[in-house]
Order: structure tokens, then C-alpha cells, then sequence
């Protein structure tokens, strides 16, 4: 297990390697000096002052190097946990997306739990009753799930939860001390709409998923078996069936968390909630490209770990799969 | 009881018809051994109710969007003051039958609404309950009307005992009496009231004028000294007899037939024709648009003069050539002259009605020109009453309502769908193309390039999709210089970051084809690998390939809608329908406008989920073993 372990993040070197570069690239050819954007120009009237301050912020965020350089020097820097300076918020990166980092986390845990807790049911009584009045139910919900965008799901919560039954914030962050129990509860409050927002978008796509994988497994000749050697439905569908149905499952949630992870942006734009994706956008407004850059590559190094949970849970829920 | 129940059970079934396809298993094999496979497919999807509504849903949004664009071009440039935010509303000019019947005492419109007083003293107002103009006030239910004025959004009110009454919106008092005069209207008591452009004009018994509302100091320097009472050369009050006002000027016929033009635009002031000043010339009535002043003398000459934006006057072409727009039967024998705010319409004394100027709303089109007893023109509604029938022309409102320029909404959505409808099918074709190339030349050809492609494609993968899709969007949006650039590189982005599921698709079912023992035999014919690929191989991963293009289609619609909804996608003022909805960031659109985010909202999900519903059928169509998924 260990030496799969080994080997399979071994593996993903050369490709993290790639993908590191491609991003350096994107970002230097982005249009724009980011030390303009620091030091505005007409800030400082001396011409002289300002061109020295605008000589040590350049130096400062390491523009006066090579490319290769300043690609070597970035990439050991990431290493150390060094993500380098934000020239729009002024304060180290990693202080500007640490806490949207722990927020962007709670709404995406949430929403992929939940998620998962309906789809698995949903699906499989959706498998076992096929056709019945509550499997079309389900499928024309989740047909309309997927044909919808999730900021319009976003916005209709907020019109009626918000705007006319005035249960919910309509979005932004708690305002009370952090820490007491108030803070706490408001952010629960402030949680709910973002959360079930991305919950309805991925249940439209997980329902179908299970509910499809379900359905082949239920055609194997070895559930006639099961149901012929006289063993309980309960059983046949839970152990024998289901045990099967969850290979192909594994891989959806492992697709969704980089999926939900990257479309959180839109819906922590609507709600105003303050996580990666709305630091990504606002970052990229104004062309901070040391944040732009340590967000991609947190989302790369994300799709990457993704892939190796996938290969060790296929071995976890399927013992033919071996980890060799 | 039992009908009842017999009704719910045959409502069920249609109910349940609608959804679940009816089984037909007796000649499944009949039919495979004597249809082709293309047959079967489509008799198969053809056969699904899902897909037909998927089907109709789609050309209708086709029909909606690229149908209808071309007959409504996209004016970006028209916009109207008047009629911005109005919500949906398509009955500006169904006046109560009620009022026909009672006989039309008065007319008058404002911006997306009219007023009428029945002979009977009984007043109904129809059209846009814009600023609760529709909430008639108990009082003037009540009470017996003699006269109404439509304001542009305001309306008034005077029963037979002289009490007054406004209602409709008040935000610069223009619905109120103006406590400033109300002393001196106790000594000079108000004999005319009339509805300006969000203000209230008053003459009283004396002969003064008083205006009162929005922009009352803009309308020109004289009159910010309230009342306005117009003194000749000794000193001597000059009597008003009426006033009419727009947003910058004011217009006086005074009792000796005088006209006084006062206010900020100075061409209509400059170009008042000498008799009126002089006294030569007698007016007994007169008008204004937005830009125009029109006026009639005692003899029922007409006189128009001011901007020839509007086509009201006449002009001269670059040649010194006169172009005449006043049509000739209006310019005597007037009866009655009542304008709009772009276009004017003269009842003659023989009964003939002529209207010209600006015709961007219909305004133009008189149903009735001959017989007619009398006209009341508004805003951009019109009527006129004929042997005792309300005749009726001009805006009859807007469908799906406006936006904060005043233009018409439902263009804005034909327009944007059709760019966002494009965008998409771009955007897959190209992501269809890259996988099926990618997919194709790594499972056919297989070992070393097939590692390269694929480790090449898993380097793709690995962009989550959405945060890449932004920042390559911000960083390319910044080098695009033209609008059409910036639409193809929303394609572009779209279509590279998205092709990997497919190639691995196509690949996986390519690595299985490849040992089929066909490929084996055009192999052993000698075949080139170019045609193996192309004629023997590539057909046999067409299902994927459409699935894949439908199923994508609809998701690279959101996508797009995302990308724009967050300024990273196409660029306004080319309208998407993710742009258009971007206006929902908008607090104030957000809660009052919501026409402005819930349709192009509903667009989209008509759209994807049409485009859903055929993907879905497609698959169940094209592969007999996957009929459940």
C-alpha cells in the first residue's frame, strides 16, 4: 500500500512539473505590471521617490530576475511554503488566503457530504423501484439540475429564502467576535444557502451517476443468483449489488471535489462568502499574480490528489483491484 | 365521485405517458433484422416523447434566437428614459370596454400607462401599474370627475366641486399640491391643471403660472421664481390661458394670443415664429414633444418648429431641397392638434387625421383617418373615438419588458441567446474535434504516442476546469482588441480545456475495436491506416462522439452563462444571456427588476435542458444495451 503510495505521487511529479510551468507561463504572459497596480502612479508626486519605490517593489517581488529564474526561485519558494508577496492586499499570500482556505473547505466538505448522503439513497431506490413515480421524480429533478447554472440556483435561494421569506442572510460573512457561540451559529446561518446551492447543483449529477451504475449491477447474473439461492432483497441489493455499484461512484466523488471545488468560485461570488474563488476573481481583477498563481497551483495539486484518493479507494471498495 | 375519479386516472396516464416511454418489446429483433442501424436509432429516438420535447424546445429557442434576430435587429443606441425597468406588459392600449360604453369624456397617457374619464364622471386607468398609478384613490372612485391629466408618471384628477386629486409616483412632490403655493391658490384659486414630465403645471384664475416637480429649476432660469407670471415690457401681468411643459422647456399661450417659450433649450425659444410675438399671428393652441413646439393660430393654421431630430418639421437636405415631413392636409383647417413626446397627430375640422413624426413605437400607425369626432394623443398610446368607437394605436408595451435604457428586452434576449447559443456550439466543436483527433491517433496507433497523448491529456485533466477557465479568460481578455476577438477566445478557452473525458472515451473504445477481427481483415487487404481510422474504425465511435457533443453542448452553454455572469466571459455591451443576468449583482434588479434576471435565466434552462433531453434520448437510442442509464 505504501509503495503503491510512493509510486503513484512519484508519478505525478513530472506532471506537477508541467502543469507548474504551464501556469508560470499563463501568468507572465498576463498583460499588465503588477507594480502599477501596487504603486499607483500619480500616487507620489516626486517622480524620483517614486521611482526608487517602484525599483524595490519590483525587486521585491522578484521581477528584475530571468524567467528561469524567477521560475526556480517561485517553485522553491512554493516548496518551503513561502507563496511569495500579494501586491493587491499588500501582506503575504499566505495570510491572504488562509482563512478564505478553511472557508472554501467548510462549503465544499458540507455540499459533498450532503451531496453524497442524498445521491447514495436517492439512487439506488431509484435503481431498485426504476420507473416508479418517485425514480421519474428524481430524474426530472436531476435532469433540471444539470440544465441549470448554479449561480441562477444561488440566485433564485437568495430571492425566496432570503429576499421574500427573509430566512437567510443574503450572503456575506458573520460579523460577531470569532470564536463565541455566536459567531458560530451565525456562521452556520450565513452557511446554508451557499451549501445548499452547491448540494443541488452536484446532486443533479450524482442522483444519475448511482442510480446508472446501480442499474448495470443490478442486471449481473450474480444478483439472479443471489435472488435465486433465496437470500433476503435487502441483501442482494446491499451487499451484493451495491458493493459493485460504488467502483464507478468512487470515481464521480472524486471528480467532484475538484469540480465543486473549482465552481465554489461562482457561488462564493453570489453569496459573498469569502473563499478562494472569490480571492481567485478578485485577484485576478487586479492582477495579483503571485495569489492567481498559488490558487491555480492549489487547485492542480487538488485534481492530482484526487486521482491518487481514486486509485486507493477502487482498491478500497474492490478487492480484484490491487495496488501493485 | 367516480368521474372525478375517472378524470384523475386519465390525467394520470397522460401524466405518466408523458414521461415514461411505453414498452414495446414484441419485435425489437424483428425490426433489427430489417432496419439499417442508422434507421433504428433514429426510429427509436423518434419514438421517445422526451426527445420530441427536447426537440421542440430547441428549435423553438433556435426560432426564438437566430429566427428572430433577423427581423429584430439589436439597436443598442435606442434607448428611452421613458421606459426604463418597465416590467413585462403587453396592454398599454386595452382600454375598459366600460369606458366605450359610457361614453369618452378624456384621454391622456403617460409613460406605460393611460387614464380615461367616462361621460359618466367614471375614471379607469389601464396599461403598466407603474408606481401604483393603477390604485385609483377611493376618492376619485367616489367622487364625479370632470377632468384628468396624465403626468409621465403621475396622474390628476378634478371632480365637479374643484377638489383635486393625484396619485402615482411623488418623489419630487410633482403628485401633490406644492405647499409653497398652497396659500396663494387659497386667493387664486387653480382653473387648469396639466401632467408634465414628472411635473405639475397650474394656471390659476389670475392668469398665473405655476410649475412644480422634478427639474422645475432646470426648466429654464425665469421659472425658478414660482410662480411664473409673465410681465410685458410695462409691467403689465399678462394672462395665461395654458401651458404645456417637457423636460426642459415651457410653452405659455397667453390670452391675447401670445406664445412664450422659456427654458434651457434654446432653439425652441430662438425659433418661435415672429407673428406669434409680434401679435400678427393669433395662437389658440399649442404643444410640445420632447424637442418640438407645435402650435395652431385662430385661423387653424398649423406652426412647428425646433429640432429635426424627429422628422416634425420640415427640413432642408444637403441640395436646399425642402423635405417635407408635415404631411400637407395637416397644415390647415385644424380642429385639434395634441402631441406625443416624438410625434404629433392633428384632427382636421372635416374629421381627417394626420400624424408624423418619429414612428419607433407604432405611434404613426392610424387605424382610422377619416370621420373621426376627436383625438387624444398621449405618450406613445394613442386614440381616437369614431361614431362613438374607441380606436386605439401606438405602444402596446413590451413583452418581456425593459432594461435601465428603456429598450426592449425580449431583442436583448434574442440577441444574446444568439451569442451565447454560438459560443457554445463552437466551444464543443472544437473540444469534439481535439478529443476525437487525440482519442482516435492514441488507441489506434497506441504505445509510444498513445503515452504521450495521454499523459498530455491527464496535464489537461488536471486544470480544474473553472478556475482555469477564468484566469486563461482574464489573462486572453486583456489582448483582445475587438468584440468578435473576444468571443472566439471565450470559444477557444472553452473548447481546450475540455476535450480530455472524450479523447479517453474515444480511446477506451478504439483499444477494443482495434482487435476486432474486421480490423484485422482491411488490415490484411492492404488498406491504408488513414482509411482503417477514418471509414472502418471512426464509425463505430460516432455514438460517443454525438452523446458526447450534445451532452457537452449544454454544458458548455452554463459555462458560458458562468463565465460571463462573472464578467470573465462575453463582453457587454454585446448582449449573452450570462451578461444580461450579470445585472442581478444589481440589489435594486435583484429585488424589484426581476424580469431582468429571472428570463434570461429561464433561457438558459430551457436551452440546456432541450439540448439535455436530446443528449439523453440520443444515448438511449444509440446503444440497446445502456437503454436504463
Amino acid at each position: 500500500m505504501l509503495k503503491f503510495l510512493g509510486r503513484r505521487i512519484l508519478s505525478l511529479v513530472p506532471v506537477f512539473i508541467i502543469i507548474s510551468i504551464m501556469i508560470f507561463i499563463i501568468m507572465k504572459l498576463m498583460p499588465g505590471d503588477p507594480v502599477r497596480y501596487m504603486l499607483p502612479p500619480g500616487a507620489i508626486r516626486d517622480p524620483e521617490i517614486y521611482q526608487r519605490l517602484y525599483q524595490a517593489a519590483y525587486i521585491k517581488l522578484g521581477l528584475d530576475k530571468s524567467l528561469p529564474m524567477q521560475y526556480l526561485i517561485w517553485m522553491k519558494n512554493m516548496l518551503i511554503g513561502d507563496f511569495g508577496y500579494s501586491s493587491y492586499w499588500r501582506q503575504e499570500v499566505k495570510s491572504v488566503i488562509g482563512e478564505p482556505l478553511v472557508n472554501s473547505i467548510v462549503i465544499n466538505v458540507f455540499s459533498i457530504g450532503l451531496a453524497f448522503l442524498i445521491s447514495i439513497p436517492v439512487g439506488i431506490k431509484s435503481a431498485v423501484k426504476k420507473d416508479s413515480l418517485t425514480d421519474r421524480g428524481w430524474q426530472v429533478f436531476s435532469l433540471f439540475g444539470m440544465s441549470m447554472p448554479t449561480f441562477f440556483i444561488g440566485l433564485t435561494l437568495i430571492f425566496l429564502l432570503a429576499s421574500r421569506a427573509r430566512l437567510f442572510p443574503y450572503g456575506g460573512m458573520p460579523y460577531e467576535d470569532p470564536g463565541t457561540i455566536g459567531y458560530y451559529l451565525s456562521y452556520f446561518k450565513y452557511l446554508v444557502l451557499p451549501v445548499t446551492t452547491l448540494t443541488i447543483g452536484a446532486l443533479a449529477g450524482t442522483i444519475r451517476y448511482v442510480r446508472g451504475s446501480m442499474l448495470e449491477a443490478l442486471s449481473k447474473d450474480y444478483i439472479r443468483t443471489a435472488r435465486s439461492k433465496g437470500l433476503r432483497e435487502k441483501v442482494v441489493i446491499y451487499t451484493h449489488a451495491f458493493r459493485n455499484a460504488l467502483i464507478p461512484v468512487v470515481t464521480i466523488m472524486s471528480f467532484s471535489i475538484i469540480g465543486l471545488f473549482g465552481g465554489s468560485a461562482i457561488t462564493e461570488k453570489i453569496f459573498v462568502w469569502n473563499g478562494i474563488g472569490t480571492v481567485l476573481i478578485t485577484a485576478l481583477n487586479n492582477k495579483d499574480f503571485n495569489v492567481v498563481l498559488v490558487l491555480d497551483m492549489f487547485y492542480a495539486v487538488l485534481a492530482l490528489l484526487a486521482n491518487i484518493i481514486m486509485d486507493i479507494s477502487y482498491a478500497l471498495v474492490d478487492p480484484r483491484v490491487k495496488l501493485e | 365521485m367516480n368521474t372525478i375519479k375517472k378524470l384523475l386516472q386519465s390525467a394520470g396516464r397522460m401524466f405518466k405517458r408523458l414521461f415514461v416511454p411505453e414498452k414495446d418489446i414484441r419485435n425489437i429483433l424483428e425490426e433489427e433484422a430489417l432496419a439499417s442501424p442508422g434507421k433504428l436509432v433514429a426510429k427509436k429516438f423518434f419514438r421517445n416523447k422526451l426527445a420530441i420535447t427536447g426537440l421542440i424546445g430547441f428549435v423553438f429557442m433556435l426560432v426564438f434566437t437566430f429566427g428572430l434576430s433577423i427581423f429584430i435587429p439589436l439597436d443598442l443606441f435606442r434607448t428611452s428614459a421613458h421606459h426604463a425597468n418597465l416590467s413585462p406588459n403587453y396592454s398599454y392600449l386595452n382600454f375598459p370596454k366600460a369606458l366605450e360604453r359610457e361614453g369618452v369624456s378624456m384621454i391622456d397617457s403617460g409613460d406605460a400607462f393611460s387614464i380615461g374619464l367616462s361621460d359618466e364622471g367614471n375614471v379607469f386607468v389601464w396599461g403598466s401599474n407603474l408606481e401604483g398609478v393603477k390604485d385609483i384613490p377611493d376618492a376619485v372612485k367616489e367622487a364625479n370627475i370632470v377632468f384628468i391629466s396624465a403626468g409621465t408618471r403621475h396622474l390628476i384628477a378634478v371632480d365637479d366641486e374643484g377638489e383635486m386629486y393625484f396619485w402615482g409616483k411623488n418623489h419630487m412632490y410633482q403628485a401633490s399640491i406644492d405647499e409653497r403655493y398652497a396659500d396663494d391658490f387659497l386667493t387664486d384659486p387653480i382653473v387648469t391643471l396639466e401632467g408634465g414630465f414628472d411635473t405639475t403645471i397650474a394656471i390659476t384664475e389670475s392668469g398665473s403660472v405655476y410649475i412644480w416637480g422634478t427639474g422645475t429649476s432646470i426648466v429654464g432660469q425665469p421659472l425658478r421664481r414660482s410662480p411664473y407670471q409673465y410681465f410685458d415690457g410695462e409691467d403689465n401681468q399678462i394672462k395665461a390661458v395654458s401651458a404645456v411643459a417637457n423636460s426642459t422647456n415651457m410653452v405659455i399661450l397667453l390670452e391675447n394670443g401670445q406664445i412664450k417659450v422659456e427654458g434651457t433649450n434654446n432653439q425652441l425659444r430662438k425659433d418661435v415664429p415672429a407673428g406669434f410675438l409680434d401679435g400678427t399671428i393669433i395662437g389658440s393652441k399649442v404643444a410640445i414633444t420632447e424637442e418640438n413646439v407645435l402650435a395652431v393660430d385662430s385661423n387653424g393654421n398649423l406652426y412647428a418648429w425646433g429640432s429635426k431630430n424627429r422628422y416634425l418639421i420640415d427640413v432642408y437636405d444637403n441640395q436646399d431641397q425642402i423635405i417635407k415631413y408635415i404631411p400637407d392636409g395637416a397644415r390647415t383647417n385644424v380642429k385639434d392638434l395634441q402631441t406625443g413626446y416624438e410625434h404629433a397627430v392633428v384632427l382636421t375640422n372635416d374629421g381627417k387625421v394626420y400624424a408624423w413624426g418619429a414612428s419607433g413605437q407604432n405611434q404613426l400607425d392610424v387605424p382610422v383617418t377619416e370621420n373621426v369626432d376627436e383625438i387624444f394623443i398621449g405618450s406613445y398610446q394613442n386614440y381616437l373615438v369614431e361614431d362613438e368607437d374607441i380606436h386605439a394605436w401606438g405602444l402596446k408595451g413590451f413583452l418581456m419588458g425593459t432594461d435601465e435604457s428603456g429598450r426592449d428586452f425580449i431583442v436583448q434576449l434574442i440577441h444574446g441567446g444568439k451569442i451565447t447559443l454560438t459560443v457554445g456550439a463552437v466551444a464543443v466543436i472544437i473540444q469534439v474535434v481535439i478529443g476525437t483527433v487525440v482519442g482516435l491517433a492514441a488507441g489506434f496507433f497506441g504505445g509510444r504516442i498513445d503515452n504521450i497523448l495521454m499523459r498530455f491529456s491527464e496535464i489537461v485533466n488536471s486544470f480544474p476546469f473553472l478556475p482555469f477557465a477564468i484566469t486563461l479568460s482574464a489573462l486572453m481578455l486583456g489582448t483582445a482588441t475587438t468584440e468578435l476577438q473576444r468571443i472566439m477566445i471565450i470559444m477557444f478557452v472553452l473548447g481546450i480545456l475540455s476535450w480530455p473525458g472524450l479523447a479517453r472515451l474515444i480511446r477506451g473504445q478504439i483499444l477494443s475495436e482495434r482487435e476486432r477481427d474486421y480490423v484485422l481483415a482491411a488490415k490484411a487487404l492492404g488498406i491504408k491506416e488513414k482509411h482503417i481510422i477514418w471509414r472502418h474504425i471512426f464509425p463505430a465511435v460516432t455514438s460517443i462522439v454525438l452523446v458526447n457533443l450534445t451532452l457537452g453542448y449544454a454544458g458548455s452553454l452554463l459555462t458560458e452563462a458562468g463565465l460571463s455572469f462573472l464578467g470573465f466571459g462575453v463582453q457587454k455591451p454585446n448582449p449573452s444571456w450570462g451578461n444580461i443576468l450579470n445585472a442581478a449583482q444589481d440589489m435594486k434588479v435583484f429585488e424589484s427588476y426581476w424580469w431582468r434576471w429571472i428570463l434570461p435565466g429561464l433561457c438558459i434552462i430551457v436551452a440546456a435542458l432541450s439540448i439535455n433531453l436530446i443528449g439523453d434520448a440520443l444515448r438511449d437510442a444509440m446503444d440497446p444495451k445502456n437503454m436504463e442509464r
